[in-house]
């Protein structure tokens, strides 16, 4: 597999021809890695302002109005099986150690949010034959509970905050349908957390309390075996992801849509094609996300 | 420890003032030719008065703890002071945070439920706001958020339901802010050592300290306890207080403590309880459920133990805030010691239908017990004597832009 390696290539040459002589242990040859990403409904490109006939189970009309989501412990999968983390480029806004975000709604024709976007997670592997792809939908347990006044980008957005559940949307789907012309939200993060889940700056803060674990962590695990980032993309698919959702009706005493509460019945189908579990329905494969050529 | 009372901090700033003025004198003999004071000195001036604040509260009367990041200043306190009464912070720039907390009030609205700005009602009641400070946690039901950094947050950004409904327009938000002059100033003297002070971080830490600067002590309980003042409630209030106090009706479980809640935390506590409790409101269908958009702790923990479980308001003021409970759906104290009395609720028709009195999961103090009208008058007289008057016409807590139009 041929990855994009010319510059790093050219980049090792001309330290090894210069100040690298100096160095105690210069770094493994490293291969820059660019993970592209689509946003589609139903295998349509998503764009803001477009309407989308025929999606979940009652065949609704669909409207975006926002498509972001974090994804985090990216790993490119070696010849041999094994995973290897992708070190994530921190030069960018996007991204911030393990995480990165991906955003389709560019804040115009409907669409909240913000003007840009992007679709791509970049960095670096150990130079080598990789085959297969593997991430998480969501932002680490880790940084997932801090104080969001303190965070840097690309987790400094009030409206990828989940203040309520101390936390982070790790998805912010949100649309109107014919049925739920007000709208029709899809909000995925950890639920069930544990006393003073969300750390603050101060040292001796009354709050300053290590996070417990939360019940619900709600971050499904993505595993593409054959993904090549050089001719695959991962499209994340909002048809897929509403399939099973009546998204023209929401349950009564309840958000409108899913917002990742236990007892929401919106959730069922959602979660069942994010491969994630909840209550008694049985857990099976992911399918939001695929690789597409 | 408490810094902002120790008195050898005071000291030591008197120290700074004098120190400041010998040089600012020094300055003043010099040539007349204007020499801004060295840097050194302006930012010993500039802590003098950032550390400058001072508590309002009786001799005796404990200590808030304070986030070590976010100190008590004066100009911290102003500027939060306006953002608190601005409506530039919601999206139409129609509510204010003193919109749904008003200080005739104790920064409670009288409301069954407060409606945010695009129209949505929230399904609890708009807590009332004073000695927040000592509050281990902050709202109705929710024991993850501790801080008011951090909790503020929902009524500016939260969606679920929308109130200020800021949500994702912060830098729309700091934009507003920058383009005024006062906030040019204000911001810049609460946080005279930021580059640009306009975030996130800043503005919530200006809010705080304001919220936190709303102490209420000086009801007539607290004259009669705190300054000894015998004749500063009434023989009634005092048969009142000795009820409250007792086993018959339990009320000081939940209630008890400085400030007339068992969720405190001051500087004396090493330990902090974040207790919530079920008092058999609802009971639908003798299943123990509460309507589904309000059921407590359970609604973060997802343990049935914890349904329907609330907390513990401090009852001071309690006189001005009703309606009362969390969802704000008994109108009057009388009908809340009737509530208690009966150990419970019971809903006879309609949605809510049932017994709150056989709710599994209710708080075990809430047994119910007997009363005369005489003891529920003077059980009243009790709680009017937490009312205090002082703080809800304290000029340093109202609307600043009401007064500069004046």
């Amino acid at each position: 597999m041929k990855l994009h390696t010319t510059l790093i290539v050219s980049l090792t040459s001309l330290c090894v021809l210069n100040a690298c002589a100096a160095r105690q242990q210069p770094e493994a040859e490293t291969q820059a890695v660019k993970i592209r990403f689509n946003a589609a409904v139903n295998g349509a490109p998503f764009v803001c302002g477009k309407t989308y006939p025929g999606v979940g189970a009652k065949a609704s009309t669909l409207t975006p109005r926002d498509f972001r989501f974090y994804v985090s412990h990216v790993s490119l999968i070696d010849t041999q099986g094994h995973k290897v983390p992708v070190r994530l480029n921190q030069e960018t806004p996007w991204q911030h150690q393990n995480v990165a975000l991906l955003d389709f709604e560019n804040g115009s024709a409907g669409c909240e949010g913000n003007l840009e976007t992007n679709d791509v997670v970049t960095g670096t592997v150990p130079a080598g034959q990789y085959k297969g792809l593997r991430f998480e939908l969501g932002v680490p347990f880790e940084l997932n509970h801090q104080d969001v006044n303190r965070a840097s980008s690309p987790l400094n957005l009030t409206s990828l905050f989940w203040i309520w559940r101390v936390g982070y949307k790790f998805a912010r789907l949100d649309f109107a349908s014919s049925g739920q012309p007000q709208g029709y939200t899809v909000h995925l993060g950890s639920t069930g957390c544990g006393e003073s889940a969300m750390m603050h700056g101060g040292g001796d803060s009354i709050a300053r309390k290590a996070p417990i674990s939360c019940s619900e962590p709600n971050r499904p695990d993505v595993f593409l075996k054959d993904f090549d980032p050089n001719t695959h993309h991962v499209t994340a698919d909002l048809g897929v992801l509403l399939a099973e959702s009546d998204i023209d009706l929401n349950q009564p005493e309840t958000p409108a849509g899913c917002m990742s509460t236990l007892d929401d019945s919106d959730c069922v189908g959602i979660f069942k094609q994010l491969g994630l579990p909840f209550g008694k329905a049985p857990v099976g494969p992911q399918r939001f996300f695929r690789q597409d050529l | 420890m408490n810094v902002y009372f120790s008195k050898s901090l005071v000291l030591l700033m008197s120290s700074l003032t004098s120190l400041v003025a010998l040089l600012a004198c020094q300055a003043g003999e010099a040539p007349a030719q204007s020499t801004p004071l060295p840097s050194a000195q302006t930012s010993a001036q500039a802590t003098a008065q950032a550390e400058a604040y001072i508590w309002k509260m009786p001799e005796g009367f404990p200590k808030p703890k304070i986030p070590a990041d976010n100190p008590m200043t004066i100009a911290k306190v102003d500027l939060g002071r306006h953002l608190f009464y601005d409506k530039r912070l919601s999206l139409d720039q129609s509510q204010s945070c003193a919109s749904c907390h008003l200080q005739s009030k104790a920064f409670s609205d009288g409301l069954r439920v407060p409606t945010g700005v695009t129209g949505v009602a929230h399904p609890r009641n708009s807590m009332a706001l004073f000695n927040l400070a000592y509050n281990p946690t902050l709202t109705w039901n929710n024991h993850q958020l501790t801080q008011l950094e951090t909790q503020m947050l929902l009524p500016l950004f939260g969606e679920t339901p929308p109130e200020m409904a800021m949500t994702g327009l912060e830098n729309e938000l700091f934009k507003r802010l920058r383009e005024q002059p006062l906030y040019q100033q204000k911001f810049k003297a609460a946080f005279p050592q930021d580059q640009d002070p306009f975030t996130l971080l800043r503005l919530t830490q200006a809010l705080a300290s304001f919220e936190r600067s709303m102490i209420s002590a000086n009801s007539a309980y607290d004259r009669y306890v705190y300054a000894e003042d015998d004749s500063a409630i009434s023989l009634s209030a005092k048969r009142g207080e000795a009820l409250f106090f007792s086993e018959t009706t339990e009320c000081f479980h939940c209630h008890g403590g400085f400030n007339f809640t068992d969720s405190s935390s001051h500087t004396g506590n090493a330990f902090t309880e974040r207790p919530f409790h079920n008092t058999g409101l609802y009971n639908l269908g003798g299943t123990g459920a509460y309507p589904a958009d309000n059921t407590g702790l359970y609604e973060l923990t997802h343990l049935p133990e914890d349904m329907g479980r609330f907390r513990a308001p401090s009852l001071r003021n309690i006189e001005l805030t009703a309606p009362y409970m969390h969802d704000g759906s008994i109108a009057t104290l009388e009908d809340v010691i009737e509530h208690y009395a009966a150990g419970g609720r019971t809903i006879r028709s309609g949605p809510y239908a049932g017994v709150g009195s056989t709710n599994p999961y209710k708080s075990g103090f809430v047994k119910g017990f007997k009363l005369t009208e005489q003891e529920k008058a003077d059980l009243i007289a009790f709680l009017k004597s937490l009312t205090d008057h002082s703080f809800i016409q304290d000029p340093a807590l109202s609307d600043p832009f009401a007064q500069s139009l004046k």
